[in-house]
């Protein structure tokens, strides 16, 4: 069922598309579902093409005479309105009176005996106008579901939605109760765009993020804090545990959380897995791998989190074959767990950004990438164009394994 | 984590041998690294310390000692007399300890080039320069116990490396055939057309490898890529009157064909192939080549290892997309 029609009453959600032309194509699509077939009255605010335009595309598509158009317009039934007025007619966004025209035209609707009002609304005029900052403010203004029958879609276009801040997108997520990313936005850090099971990479500036005090970035100190709080089994297997202070730092860290100690593995003597790694031999990770799900079953653990940057120290010493032996390992390893246990798992593959300047590290990239189902920034972000074959690759893998 | 490894005599040793000998121990006595202690010493006391700890006499010898790092001064200089000095003494330690692996720390990569072209070091593997970290001396440990590139391809394995030179690649086909000769597997060359075979029999000749034997024996088969991979029509090709296409399903055939014969015939474990394809780059071929090897699984469901032999000037040329195909396409990748 495509995600469009799979809406419940009072949903406000985040749309973001790859172009205006698709924004306005599937923002139609939305609009004539509600009108056609849930008997809603509809409100298309958008500056992309003119109101006539709108209407040629309605006459054209909904099957819909230009005349009883113009009169289901009259009788508020459908409604097309300029953004850059309906936002911004005073320059600044009046909350109050956007509420009210939003709340007149839904309880007008239900007089018309229509069930509510479904809008698309097209955010792309705060950016052009430079209120790139204030469509946060403005956002944070609804909450995720409405008070009245009404069910609506922010436009975002990718460009956009890409200049804006990790934080704010996060607000953005957190202030809509439905997400249509298109596959164009995932975050590893908001659960809501990504599967319970994937195998990430995350390609970030090791020397610059990794403080001399702490072992662990913030942002995958955030992670796992996450996975924590979910009551998630999160596992950190790292080259830097090696130090000797470094597990009682990283318990310290999280310890402001309220979790159970076997919640928590710091796997200890990792100097053994990344020497075993190089020798082609993954006894040490067929161990841990049993010691996961026993504690998996004992604690009744059904997701699980594992960050590791192992892999990467394979890489960055030129062990590209091992390095890649060992991510197909974890590959199949995840397929294992989930298929034969019931086990979601989370791995996050740490990889320092700065690995790629010299060629052949470059051209090892591409195994690299071809063996996670997401490749993401530091911040979370799925990149999608560190490798454009990426996805195509996965499906083909895919349909392979059919 | 140090105290620990004292504690156990059964630890092996890391031998590291510095004028920082401070520096070190804060930098390294801070981390566990399982199974294993460091013995830090300073250049001057080196002699001492040998022959205090029996090092020198060989009966003698502690047999956990693992590996030695030499750190060269980065105030050492090339133009220094203590310069030829510290030659020396590296070429005494080099002999108290010929079994074992020495790597070097070194400043600058112009050090290195001196380095490896005065033969002070024979392996570009061996060198690490500073910052030399407790990640470097894993790194140490884990490829002094790992096996040698060649050594490690197996067969089913679909292979790639690529070259800067003819000497590499007629020094790597020899190793490759001398291990196939080690565990029995039947070894095919296929060589580029600028090198010449009777050349290229000498270099055997130099590891008292005798071809006419091997072949006999099913050992080895050497060919030209391109009387391999072209039928006749497409080598004569001439004013697009043929046009060149690799037949795939007739060079697998070929490939399935060589792999029956030296197993079920000549009693052979299996097939290794060391393909060379300069051939197809300097004769407009290379989209033919590129599709042809993408053609074939990353492992064989017979008992083949391949090497597809690659010139980095060649490489260079391919597009992005190209490359990212071979690198998916070949289990094991080489850059050399």
């Amino acid at each position: 069922m495509p995600p469009i029609i799979q809406f419940q009453d009072k949903s406000h959600v985040l749309g973001i598309y790859s172009s205006p032309q698709r924004k306005i194509e599937e923002g139609l699509e939305y609009l004539r579902i509600g009108f056609e077939e849930n008997n809603e009255a509809i409100l298309m605010i958008t500056d992309e093409l003119t109101k006539d335009e709108i209407r040629n595309e309605i006459i054209k598509k909904w099957n819909i005479s230009r005349d009883h158009l113009l009169d289901l317009e009259k009788n508020a039934i459908i409604n097309i309105k300029n953004s850059r007025k309906f936002y911004l007619s005073t320059n600044i966004t009046d909350r109050d009176r956007i509420t009210k025209q939003y709340s007149d035209l839904a309880y007008k609707s239900i007089k018309k005996g229509k069930r509510g009002l479904r809008i698309f609304g097209d955010m792309k005029v705060f950016f052009e106008q430079g209120y790139g900052k204030y469509v946060i403010e403005f956002e944070k203004l609804f909450p995720p579901l409405n008070d009245f029958p009404m069910i609506g879609i922010c436009a975002y276009d990718l460009d956009d939605f890409k200049k804006l801040d990790q934080e704010s997108r996060k607000i953005l997520f957190n202030h809509h109760n439905l997400h249509i990313t298109n596959n164009l936005y995932r975050n590893i850090f908001d659960d809501s765009t990504h599967q319970l099971t994937e195998h990430i990479c995350m390609y970030l500036d090791m020397e610059s993020q990794l403080s001399s005090f702490l072992p662990i970035t913030n942002s995958l100190l955030r992670y796992l804090e996450e996975g924590l709080q979910q009551n998630q089994l999160c596992v950190y297997l790292s080259i830097n545990i090696l130090e000797n202070d470094n597990i009682k730092m990283m318990l310290s860290q999280v310890s402001n959380l309220k979790f159970q100690q076997e919640d928590f593995m710091i796997i200890e003597n990792s100097n053994d897995y990344y020497i075993n790694a190089v020798c082609e031999n993954l006894k040490r990770f067929e161990d841990l791998k049993k010691l996961i799900f026993e504690k998996a079953i004992r604690y009744n653990k059904k997701d699980i989190r594992i960050v590791s940057d192992i892999p990467n120290f394979l890489f960055k010493n030129k062990h590209f074959d091992q390095c890649v032996a060992l991510e197909e390992w974890w590959d199949q390893t995840i397929e294992d767990l989930n298929k034969r246990h019931g086990l979601n798992i989370l791995l996050l593959c740490l990889y320092d950004s700065n690995n790629f300047h010299n060629s052949s590290f470059k051209y090892h990239r591409h195994r690299i990438n071809d063996n996670h189902s997401i490749v993401c920034d530091s911040d979370g972000i799925v990149h999608f164009n560190f490798d454009p074959y990426l996805e195509s690759r996965k499906s083909e893998k895919a349909e392979g394994g059919r | 984590m140090l105290k620990n490894f004292k504690k156990n005599p059964n630890n092996k040793k890391i031998l590291l041998i510095t004028d920082g000998i401070q520096y070190y121990k804060r930098q390294l006595n801070k981390y566990n690294i399982t199974n294993y202690r460091m013995e830090i010493i300073n250049w001057k006391d080196i002699f001492t310390f040998f022959a205090t700890s029996n090092y020198v006499i060989n009966d003698t010898k502690p047999n956990n000692l693992e590996l030695i790092i030499l750190d060269i001064s980065t105030t050492i200089t090339i133009q220094d007399t203590k310069f030829n000095k510290l030659i020396t003494t590296i070429e005494e330690i080099k002999k108290i300890f010929s079994d074992k692996r020495i790597f070097f720390i070194l400043s600058s990569k112009s050090m290195r080039e001196t380095f490896l072209s005065k033969m002070i070091c024979i392996q570009d593997d061996n060198i690490r320069f500073k910052p030399f970290s407790i990640i470097d001396v894993i790194d140490l440990i884990a490829i002094t116990n790992q096996k040698e590139r060649l050594e490690r391809l197996q067969l089913k394995d679909h292979c790639m490396h690529t070259y800067s030179s003819i000497e590499d690649k007629i020094k790597d086909a020899i190793k490759f055939l001398r291990i196939g000769i080690k565990n029995n597997e039947a070894t095919l060359i296929l060589l580029d057309t600028d090198i010449d075979l009777s050349v290229f029999k000498s270099h055997l000749a130099v590891y008292n490898i005798d071809v006419d034997n091997l072949h006999n024996d099913g050992l080895l088969k050497i060919e030209y890529s391109k009387d391999w991979y072209l039928s006749f029509n497409q080598k004569n090709n001439t004013m697009n009157q043929n046009k060149v296409t690799i037949d795939n399903e007739s060079i697998n055939r070929k490939f399935f064909n060589l792999v029956d014969q030296v197993t079920k015939n000549e009693g052979k474990k299996g097939l290794r192939v060391f393909g060379m394809t300069d051939y197809f780059f300097e004769n407009d071929l290379v989209d033919e080549i590129v599709d042809y090897d993408c053609r074939i699984p990353r492992k064989y469901n017979k008992p083949i290892l391949s090497i597809c032999v690659y010139s980095n000037k060649y490489i260079k040329q391919l597009s992005e997309n190209q490359i990212r195909k071979l690198m998916l396409t070949h289990k094991k990748v080489g850059f050399n």
